[in-house]
């Protein structure tokens, strides 16, 4: 073999590769990949159980532990950060300058569904809180969520406080805002339809309608408050996991756990005790924008945030323990029990429209969510300086707006939270020292 | 309609139950079959309005085990038996039935009923049965149609909360049930060969102390069976026996290990949380049984069991139970998933 033969092949390989690839673009633009249909509960097992075994038993994990040298994020540039663009984050917050307008109007327009009379066209009646899908009179279709009882306005504030903050952060989000409303300002849809307790899908009538106001808790006034989210435009590809790939997406090239976006989405989810950041609160949509389809991958559903556990108030040891702990539990069992948990001196601030969250208790280092996230699994040091800077570079003032568009009735809540979460960023700063690399380190997108 | 774990007891297999309540009683009416793989079965009917309730129900127990009398005797002298029953009674049983959780409550209930019973061979495979280890026992109560007028009553008092286990409180009960003469009107059949009539008086008592905001509990449990039987014990029906063993107490040993008149066990648990989803129960027994508690009852005699058992829980309910217990005679494993065991 000749040695200048060896570069024409090089050649042509590299063309083949391209070929490919461009071929594989191509099917890109008009094929999108199939929805995922996946198992919640499966998931979360296999989160607590099978997969942090298999990490525990993963030779190479080891070595590269004893090396201290762990797998950093894989789709980063030489200056360490995310390279763009990318279909699953921007620069905001911590990079370029965001307003708290910008942030107050997120994806947009931020207000909810158009004054007027909204149709409903379909309502689910099973779980703890009810929840409807309106057309309002411009043709957008919105999903009403409401609180539990017991808890008004805390998880629609929470879902719409943490949306505008994820959102400037830099991730793609709903448009979610707070809205209310009067029954009598509501139609039922010629062909709307009602899933009952048992799953099935009927006709749904206005005693239906009725029947599930009847489960929420109205105003003083007698109108009710609910959080709306627009329908993301494009087509529903179900969620995306936070380890491997959607296989069936060209451009889905990076294991998901090896992304910095979303291991250094940590510090996010723990300033703002994102505790159910899990698959089943992610959607991937596929759209077409600029004459190019593609995948584009969303956090949703923030109900269970900050103080919120959606259904009732957190409880104090969301936060410090996984659902399923090893560490915890061994402790515990070592010690009969003795041993105090991280949480049990925390100070419930008796406000319903919060639940709970406080500063007091907050450990930046070792937050954890209800189950283990594969890709914060994963996090280094470098994912999590690059979260937490975005995470410190949300002013008070930002902070306060943000609460503000949760429009708490109670002043007091208001503060409280504001407080807690101006804490809980400062907290975080100072554990991850980021206001020198905030100054060292300029985005270079 | 509903299906659901048999409640037959320990040692009794895999099985299920099926309960109908028709919809036109209003929820008054309740029938329920029960059955399992190693033959035991249950049917039961129960109708109420208000405070009274009427009761009728079946049992065929094919499998049970007996070792003989008091607490020394020997697990190498396993025999078995089956008992079939039916029993029909009326009383003053709702609202006050149950166990009471929450708040300070007293409850009170009366009734009074028929009862027939008869003990048969036992059907276990590889087990004598125990007319061939207990000639006496056996010589006047083996297919013998028993029947007796039954009454008695119940009262507790308790204040019990916390959950998923109890946290605080106390809790006493004390039932009294007399197996007097048949009354022929009644009967389920003629009455046959005289009937053991006897006194019987359960006793329990429990409280618990608890520590730290995620509660870590001692519950302290006592409970004495005292039989008032005049007669002699030979002709005593084993399935009346006061019994220890598996879940009636001493939970390391088999079940329906001890058999005899009277029973007295003592129980310490100490519940900890392991995380907000998981709880262990230690826990230490210690009883026997007796022909009579207040004379033969000595602490110094009594048997010993210990164990522990995880359990999961969600939304303050225990969906899965998975333990151990231990005794010098054996160790039991456990396993309860919201109700089958």
């Amino acid at each position: 073999m000749s040695r200048s033969a060896l570069p024409n092949r090089r050649w042509i390989a590299v063309a083949v590769v391209l070929g490919t690839l461009a071929g594989t673009f191509a099917r890109a633009a008009t094929a999108p990949p199939k929805p995922t249909n996946l198992s919640y509960l499966y998931d979360a097992f296999d989160n607590s159980f099978p997969r942090p075994v298999a990490r525990q038993l993963d030779p190479a994990r080891w070595v590269r532990k004893i090396g201290h040298n762990p797998r950093e994020a894989a789709n980063v540039d030489e200056n360490d950060q995310v390279r763009l663009p990318s279909t699953w984050w921007q620069p905001r917050v911590g990079f370029v300058p965001v307003t708290a307008e910008q942030m107050l109007a997120g994806p947009g327009p931020g207000h909810g569904p158009a004054p007027g009379r909204w149709q409903v066209t379909k309502a689910k009646t099973q779980g703890v809180t009810p929840g409807f899908f309106v057309k309002d009179a411009s043709g957008k279709t919105f999903i009403l969520k409401f609180d539990p009882p017991d808890h008004p306005e805390m998880a629609s504030s929470a879902d719409v406080i943490v949306s505008h903050l994820f959102w400037a952060a830099g991730y793609n989000v709903p448009d979610n805002a707070i809205v209310t409303f009067r029954a009598e300002s509501l139609d039922v849809a010629p062909n709307a339809s009602v899933t009952d307790a048992s799953g099935r899908k009927q006709p749904m009538s206005r005693e239906d309608l009725t029947r599930i106001l009847g489960r929420v808790r109205p105003q003083p006034d007698g109108s009710y408050r609910a959080m709306s989210s627009r329908l993301l435009g494009g087509k529903n590809l179900g969620p995306f996991l936070y380890e491997g790939r959607r296989r069936d997406d060209p451009e889905d090239l990076i294991p998901h756990e090896c992304r910095r976006e979303l291991r250094g989405m940590w510090p996010m989810a723990a300033w703002l005790n994102h505790s159910d950041v899990r698959c089943a609160n992610t959607l991937d949509m596929w759209v077409t924008e600029g004459g190019r389809s593609f995948v584009r991958h969303h956090l949703i559903d923030f109900g269970a945030c900050i103080g919120s556990g959606s259904t009732a108030a957190h409880d104090y040891a969301t936060g410090t323990e996984y659902y399923m702990d090893y560490s915890v539990a061994t402790e515990q069992a070592v010690t009969l029990g003795l041993k105090s948990f991280a949480w049990e001196s925390a100070v419930d601030p008796k406000l319903p429209t919060v639940g709970f969250i406080d500063a007091d208790h907050f450990d930046p280092k070792t937050w954890r969510p209800d189950y283990p996230n594969p890709a914060f699994d994963e996090r280094t040091d470098r994912d999590v300086r690059w979260g937490a800077r975005i995470v410190t570079g949300f002013s008070d003032d930002m902070i306060r707006a943000a609460v503000g568009a949760g429009m708490l009735s109670d002043p007091r809540a208001a503060d409280y939270l504001t407080g807690v979460l101006i804490q809980r960023r400062d907290l975080i700063a100072h554990a991850w020292s980021t206001a020198a690399s905030v100054a060292v380190t300029p985005y270079h997108p | 309609m509903t299906v659901a774990p048999p409640e037959l007891g320990p040692r009794t297999g895999l099985g299920g139950r099926l309960a109908l309540s028709p919809p036109r009683f209003h929820d008054a009416l309740e029938l329920e079959l029960s059955g399992s793989m190693r033959g035991y079965n249950r049917t039961r009917a129960l109708a109420w309005k208000g405070p009274v309730a009427a009761e009728y129900a079946y049992d065929w127990r094919p499998e049970e085990p007996f070792f003989g009398l008091g607490s020394q005797s020997l697990l190498d002298d396993q025999a078995g038996f089956a008992s079939q029953s039916q029993f029909a009674r009326i009383g003053l049983f709702r609202p006050w039935e149950g166990e009471n959780t929450e708040g300070p409550r007293v409850r009170g209930a009366l009734w009074i009923g028929t009862r027939e019973m008869v003990v048969r061979s036992g059907r276990e495979s590889g087990v004598q049965s125990f007319e061939e280890l207990f000639l006496s026992l056996a010589a006047t109560t083996l297919n013998q149609k028993f029947q007796n007028l039954v009454y008695g009553g119940r009262v507790s008092f308790g204040q019990r909360q916390g959950t998923p286990h109890w946290t605080h409180g106390v809790w006493w009960q004390i039932d009294a049930a007399r197996f007097d003469k048949p009354v022929s009107a009644i009967s389920f059949s003629e009455p046959g060969p005289t009937s053991p009539q006897f006194t019987r008086f359960n006793y329990h008592a429990a409280t618990a102390i608890s520590f730290g905001r995620s509660p870590r509990t001692l519950q302290p449990y006592v409970q004495i069976i005292d039989t008032q039987y005049h007669g002699a014990t030979e002709s005593f029906l084993l399935p009346d026996f006061a019994t220890l063993g598996g879940s009636r107490g001493l939970e390391g040993f088999e079940s329906l290990r001890f058999h005899d008149l009277d029973k007295a066990v003592v129980k310490l648990s100490y519940v900890f949380p392991l995380l907000r989803t998981m709880e262990v129960d230690l826990h230490g027994e210690a009883g026997g049984v007796y022909h009579d508690v207040w004379q033969d009852l000595k602490p110094n005699k009594f048997r010993h069991s210990g164990g522990a058992i995880l359990r999961v829980i969600a939304r303050d309910q225990v969906v899965l139970a998975i333990g151990a217990d231990w005794s010098h005679e054996a160790v039991r494993f456990q396993f309860d998933l919201r109700g089958f065991q």
